[in-house]
């Protein structure tokens, strides 16, 4: 088997690769990813009678790379031809078994079960990981899931998504359902109609959304799939109006850095910026915004990352180097991704330049800094993934993070997709930790007047505040920031109502406090959506 | 080297798109846009780029082309029925460029990365 190599490496010139991860990728892919040889491969009898696996035993992956009961004859985006050949469905079990065997982070804590008992590779791989707990009891591992390798590969114009441009929040996705508009993308059919943050869907047709049972349609409304699916819907306003919008979904073009602004503080001036996702078209605006803060010369920094769900680790470094400066991450790694003990860790540096990402390399263009000790970051339950590397990671060069909101997603766990006969499979392989050695936030990062453990964050709990407009400084979230930033104290009340994101359990959260998401309990998302989004009260 | 002189056939037939370019560079003229996007543009183009990828589908947005002559697309990636990456730990990001050329009064869709090119029928180009 071959070794991942360390990523520091082979870094030098003014056109440096970004070989993060590259390496690491393609060397698991080797260790039995679908991009495998099949060279070594011998197809065996459709029909075996007797079952091959031994407990305890584990064949290389590469033994069963790429045999597949059904061989793909269509032709990769590249015009290549899928290294399939005729083998079984036990065969596509086994390279299963022994691949997680060999990448799965927490291997030696899957319980090795005969693959004969289940009834497809991918039913087999649902129980192909650890059962274990985090602190707080949840599932250590909710993070496993597949899709199919069609999915994986498929492309979309960057930047843009198909849809109305309305970003959701499930504050109950069981009757009686509270459903409300978190934003609006300006280049949408809701953007264009006038749907507001804080517009609580209450009829999709003449269908009732709060306690209706066809579930399958609104769905179906909620989530087009293509273009030009038209339907009408009703909200009630904050100030309690009924509005009605009649909109037509289609691919319109996401905004991922919003409401760039300078706010004057009792201390000086400080930048608010909304970042919603590291995603490659958002690193120019993101640019701009900190080129602004920077030339306006802010003394703090209010980054609200409370529906960034993450995205490119290099962005999350890029973003975390701009904040802190060249003095503050001189000799100091962003993040280390430590695999399981088959692998070496590799490291992520602190990206200090520009990312041709049309090309792969490091451009000369150096970015802006503000230099900073402190950041304030608003967070809720969708804070997740690289958002929350960018937290760890600027405390592990003992820049402060203040938090506002709610506590984190918990996901300090990555992934390098893997196809094996048509199937795209995600099995956690590796865990982020900062310069400090610390990743332990499986139950997400918590925002404590006064912080007791790690995983605690200086900051006040808060909950999102629907009733203004994002970037408002009215709005409960910033608006606690702010005070947070001038007296050091939080609101005594804040403003907002309880959130819940989205409980596929139907278990309808209390209005009472602060919830958490915790997106660990996701079933299978296909083509971009999951089928239970909403609840059918008969679930219950 | 010119970045057209080796040129990728997709070598597919093509029902309503011409087929592979391998001409000279020479010809063809700077930075076109599109002068009208409209649905039938659109699914023109939508069915180039499929092509180009080889059967995958894809949906532009009805600014693409209009001001540039580059599109650039992204793997789609999983997310849950709010938008929730599923991944959110990307180490990589695969990116592949479309750009629009005029030669001869035609205007052609060509993938950068394999330099394959197909013909717009239909399709009115303009030199910005």
């Amino acid at each position: 088997m071959k070794r991942p190599q360390d990523n520091k490496q082979g870094v030098k010139g003014s056109m440096r690769k970004i070989c993060l991860g590259l390496l690491v990728s393609a060397v698991l892919t080797g260790c039995g990813g679908g991009g495998g040889s099949s060279s070594s491969s011998t197809p065996t009898s459709p029909t075996q009678p007797e079952s091959r696996w031994q407990a305890g035993v584990f064949e290389p992956s590469t033994d069963f790379d790429g045999q597949c009961e059904v061989v793909r004859t269509h032709l990769n985006i590249f015009g290549e031809a899928y290294p399939d050949v005729q083998g079984t469905e036990e065969d596509e079990k086994l390279w299963l078994r022994s691949w997680s065997h060999e990448t799965y982070l927490w291997y030696d804590e899957i319980t090795d079960v005969n693959p004969a008992n289940f009834a497809s590779p991918q039913s087999y791989f649902e129980v192909l990981k650890t059962t274990q707990t985090t602190a707080s009891g949840a599932l250590k591992d909710n993070f496993h899931f597949y899709e199919s390798t069609d999915d994986f590969e498929a492309f979309s114009q960057s930047g843009s998504q198909t849809g109305y441009g309305i970003n959701w929040s499930f504050i109950a996705s069981a009757p009686p359902r509270d459903i409300r508009v978190t934003s609006v993308e300006g280049s949408s059919s809701a953007g264009f109609e006038g749907v507001a943050r804080g517009d609580k869907l209450i009829r999709i047709n003449d269908e009732d959304v709060i306690d209706g049972d066809n579930v399958d349609f609104l769905n179906n409304a909620l989530f087009p799939a293509e273009e030009n699916s038209q339907f009408s819907f009703t909200f009630e306003r904050v100030d309690g109006s009924e509005v009605t919008f009649n909109l037509t979904s289609g691919v319109f073009e996401e905004s991922f850095v919003n409401n760039v602004q300078i706010l004057q503080t009792d201390t000086g001036t400080a930048g608010y910026m909304r970042f919603d996702g590291f995603q490659r078209p958002a690193q120019t605006p993101l640019i701009e915004g900190f080129q602004r803060f920077a030339d306006e010369n802010v003394t703090d920094l209010i980054l609200d990352l409370r529906y960034n769900g993450g995205g490119l680790l290099a962005m999350s470094s890029q973003l975390a180097y701009m904040i802190a400066g060249e003095q503050n991450t001189a000799g100091s790694v962003f993040e280390v991704l430590q695999y399981n003990d088959k692998f070496p860790s590799s490291a992520t540096p602190f990206y200090t330049e520009e990312i041709d990402w049309e090309r792969g390399v490091l451009t000369d263009n150096k970015l802006p800094t503000l230099d900073l000790e402190r950041v304030f970051v608003i967070a809720t339950g969708s804070t997740c993934s690289a958002s929350e590397s960018l937290m760890n990671g600027l405390r592990g060069i003992d820049v402060e993070v203040i938090q506002i909101g709610g506590t984190t997603c918990g996901k300090p766990y990555g992934f390098v997709p893997t196809d094996n006969c048509g199937t795209t499979y995600y099995t956690i392989q590796f865990q982020g930790v900062n310069d400090k050695g610390f990743g332990d936030y499986a139950d997400g990062f918590k925002p404590r007047v006064a912080p007791r453990f790690d995983d605690e964050l200086p900051g006040c709990e808060v909950a999102d505040d629907f009733e203004h407009s994002l970037g408002d400084t009215s709005e409960g979230m910033l608006a606690a920031t702010l005070e947070r930033l001038n007296t050091g104290s939080c609101p005594v009340n804040a403003s907002g109502v309880a959130v819940r994101s989205l409980d596929l359990n139907g278990l309808v959260d209390s209005q009472s406090e602060l919830s958490v998401y915790d997106p660990r309990g996701i079933a299978l998302a296909e083509n971009n959506r999951i089928y239970i989004a909403i609840e059918d009260s008969n679930d219950e | 080297m010119s970045r057209l002189a080796t040129v990728v056939c997709a070598g597919f037939s093509l029902v309503a798109l011409a087929g592979c370019l391998s001409t000279s560079a020479d010809a063809n003229e700077p930075m076109p846009a599109l002068v009208e996007m409209n649905s039938a543009t659109k699914q023109t183009l939508e069915r180039a780029a499929s092509e180009l990828l080889f059967g995958r589908q894809l949906s532009f947005s009805s600014s693409a082309f209009t001001t540039n002559s580059k599109v650039l697309i992204d793997k789609k990636q999983a997310r849950d029925s709010q938008g929730q990456l599923l991944n959110g730990r990307e180490l990589q990001a695969e990116v592949i460029a479309f750009t629009l050329w005029k030669q001869n009064q035609q205007c052609w869709l060509q993938r950068d990365d394999t330099e394959a090119r197909v013909v717009l029928n239909g399709v009115s180009c303009k030199v910005r």
